[in-house]
């Protein structure tokens, strides 16, 4: 086994070990609860709140929900330019307590296929 | 005593409060550091005194002067996108139905500009109105008032929230009537206008408690 399909490993253990179980919501509205083995899907979800510095001068602060996936967990791979949610409980002391966010075109996909992550930047949501 | 350019300003968001009909809120300075959820329900306006001068050539040295001065009005609106969470969420929705409600929505970025827009619309027309001509004030108050130069800002590529601010400009001028300040103690005052301080024998007058002077007898 080469250094990169440890690292791959690595990633999708420590995903699979610490994860948080969330819902996904493709473009043509599947709903994934599972991952392509069939247990619950996971990801690392963190949130949190950064500053931001916009051209006004004024900082501001903003929440900034990010869901992290391992590539080889997802029955679809989401891709720049489409919508997905993603159902996730944002307070780790009530897990049952979910809440929907959306990655939107306004947002770029990071991550690759060396640690075999991806990383959705999501956006808070309200109901139309 | 409040300078005029200062009475304005307080009248300005006076004025765009009472008339902001639920779309915005006016605050008359400028925060140091905001929560983005601040302006998640209505728009956020800040509005502060940007520059003011002088204008020399139509003020006097001793009296009342012509004070020009440029109020920023600036909007910043943070919005989430729109969508049809309840039938997402639904354990009876269909896919169809699921991918319809993804195809249907709003993104931040999108909704931020339809609310910074709709502000900065009400705002241009309540400073338009001819009727908001002294933002209240009695009539001469505000003079030269001009309403322009909106200039928004690139959006910050980070946040769960779409981000946009925007400064716009409102000039005008009042007149700043010196009326002297409290701070500034008047002179003493004197009983007697012929007392001259000392009598020919040089025996001064002597004061009283009250910080009148006493007239000495003997120089009467």
């Amino acid at each position: 086994m080469n250094l990169r399909q440890k690292v791959l490993d690595i990633t999708k253990l420590a995903i699979n070990a610490f994860g948080t179980p969330v819902s996904l919501f493709a473009p043509d509205g599947t709903k994934y609860d599972t991952d392509i083995e069939g247990n619950s899907l996971l990801c690392q979800f963190l949130s949190g709140r950064i500053s931001i510095a916009p051209d006004s001068g004024e900082e501001m602060v903003v929440f900034r929900p990010v869901a992290t996936f391992h590539r080889s967990s997802l029955v679809r791979i989401p891709k720049n330019g489409e919508i997905w949610a993603v159902e996730a409980p944002l307070d780790p002391d009530k897990p049952e307590i979910k809440t929907m966010l959306t990655m939107d075109p306004s947002k770029s996909i990071e991550g690759g296929r060396s640690l075999g992550e991806i990383r959705l930047y999501l956006s808070e949501t309200k109901q139309s | 005593m409040t300078l005029a350019a200062i009475t304005a300003l307080d009248a300005i968001v006076t004025m765009l409060n009472s008339q902001a009909d639920e779309r915005f809120v006016v605050i008359g300075y400028q925060l140091q550091k905001k929560a983005a959820e601040s302006s998640t329900d209505k728009a956020l306006v800040q509005c502060w005194i940007d520059r003011a001068a002088i204008d020399w050539s139509r003020s006097s040295r001793n009296g009342p002067k012509q004070h020009e001065v440029t109020v920023k009005v600036q909007f910043t609106v943070a919005q989430p996108l729109i969508l049809d969470i309840a039938t997402l969420q639904d354990p009876g929705s269909t896919p169809a139905q699921r991918e319809q409600a993804l195809q249907n929505v709003i993104g931040p970025a999108q909704n931020a500009s339809n609310t910074l827009y709709n502000a900065w619309s009400a705002v241009f027309e309540i400073f338009d109105d001819a009727r908001n001509k002294t933002f209240g004030l009695p009539a001469g108050s505000i003079s030269d008032k001009s309403y322009s130069d909106f200039r928004q800002d690139e959006p910050p590529p980070k946040g769960g929230l779409g981000i946009l601010t925007a400064v716009s400009v409102l000039d005008f001028r009042v007149k700043e009537a010196q009326l002297g300040d409290v701070g500034n103690q008047p002179d003493q005052v004197i009983n007697d206008t012929n007392f001259i301080g000392a009598d020919l024998n040089g025996v001064e007058d002597e004061f009283s408690e009250a910080g009148v002077i006493q007239k000495n007898p003997e120089t009467i």
